[in-house]
């Protein structure tokens, strides 16, 4: 990997990082999901900036390219976040739904006591 | 409902209905002179129903929250009507009442900002399985604020008057040993009182075994890692 190439990644991941950190400081994100992220983020900047590591660990397991590596372990972390996403999604629609019907009932009942 | 006091007390309660009676009558016949309010969070029974013809002030909310958003709801409702001070009374019966004059003593006299009701100040912790997680609690906010907390877990706590405006409308505010971590990091002045819990009377406890280790898990991350970076907020 070309020095540029590096230098591109460790500013590209600590920018990120910094985007992460200023968002949990200015809490507009909930502690929960910060959690995630600053995690992901340093693992970003310490992959970036220690580049052998993928190399090693690829070694390893056997894996063909490194790339390949990092391909399989941010899909692999973006499925895990994606589906727990999809379960909030799932509670956010249920409250909804209940906040809508209780309204519904709740206006009903409110006429038939008229 | 008059605002009778200047502290009120916040029951949350989700699926209570078989202590749910027994903790408010217990409240006006020991604590009379404060008024509460109980936030039904959304109860599958009927906890609500029972509320409703007791006569008991009710906060119903209309879908299920967590405890966070219960708990904060009352706080909402205590800054909105003028309250100086919230304090956190169970609906499972676990938290004893009688100890909150002596809490709101303490934090009037001390000018504090939290009141934490501990079970170890004078008694010593004890070393079981049930404790590690309030021991590691203990030791990662040690860790991040220098101060120890003996009881990180009670949720019997009493919120002084500056803490009011941001646990009633903060998303990331929670009655958790997380914030309690953030609010001593902000310089609040934390103060635990000693007091005796009982065991829940009735009903089913939202935490098993592995419900605990997660929750302790997720604690512990936030403490250590999270609330470390969030702006500390002049209170």
């Amino acid at each position: 990997m070309s020095l540029a190439m590096r230098i591109l990644l460790i500013i590209g991941a600590c920018w990120m990082l910094t985007f992460v950190l200023r968002s949990v400081r200015r809490s507009r994100m909930r502690t929960e999901e910060s959690f995630f992220w600053i995690a992901f983020a340093v693992l970003m900047v310490i992959l970036a900036a220690f580049t052998d590591i993928i190399g090693t660990l690829s070694g390893w397991i056997g894996v063909e390219s490194p790339a390949n590596l990092i391909f399989l372990m941010v899909i692999f972390l973006l499925i895990l976040k994606i589906f727990a996403l999809d379960r909030k999604a799932a509670k956010l629609q249920h409250q909804m739904t209940e906040l809508i019907q209780r309204k519904a009932i709740d206006d009903a009942q409110e006429r038939e006591g008229q | 409902m008059e605002k009778r006091s200047d502290l009120l007390i916040i029951v949350p309660a989700y699926n209570e209905s078989e202590s749910i009676a027994a903790v408010i009558e217990e409240l006006s016949r020991v604590v009379p002179q404060y008024d509460y309010v109980v936030v039904n969070d959304g109860s599958r029974d009927e906890t609500a129903a029972i509320c409703k013809k007791i006569g008991a002030t009710l906060l119903d909310l209309p879908a299920n929250l967590g405890l966070t958003g219960a708990f904060q709801t009352g706080m909402r409702y205590a800054y909105e009507k003028g309250y100086q001070c919230a304090v956190q009374i169970d609906a499972d019966g676990q938290h004893d009442p009688r100890y909150i004059p002596e809490m709101q003593r303490i934090m009037e006299e001390k000018d504090e900002d939290l009141i934490i009701a501990s079970r170890f100040v004078t008694e010593k912790r004890p070393l079981n399985a049930r404790m590690i997680g309030s021991a590691v609690l203990d030791a990662s906010i040690r860790l991040t604020t220098g101060r120890k907390i003996n009881d990180p877990t009670s949720g019997m706590r009493l919120y002084g008057k500056r803490l009011l405006n941001w646990m009633a409308y903060d998303l990331n505010s929670s009655p958790e040993p997380d914030t309690v971590a953030y609010l001593l990091r902000c310089g609040a002045r934390v103060e635990e009182c000693q007091v005796t819990m009982r065991e829940r009377t009735a009903g089913e406890s939202y935490l098993n075994p592995w419900r605990s280790v997660r929750y302790m898990s997720h604690m512990c991350m936030n403490i250590l890692f999270v609330q470390w970076f969030r702006k500390r907020r002049k209170l």
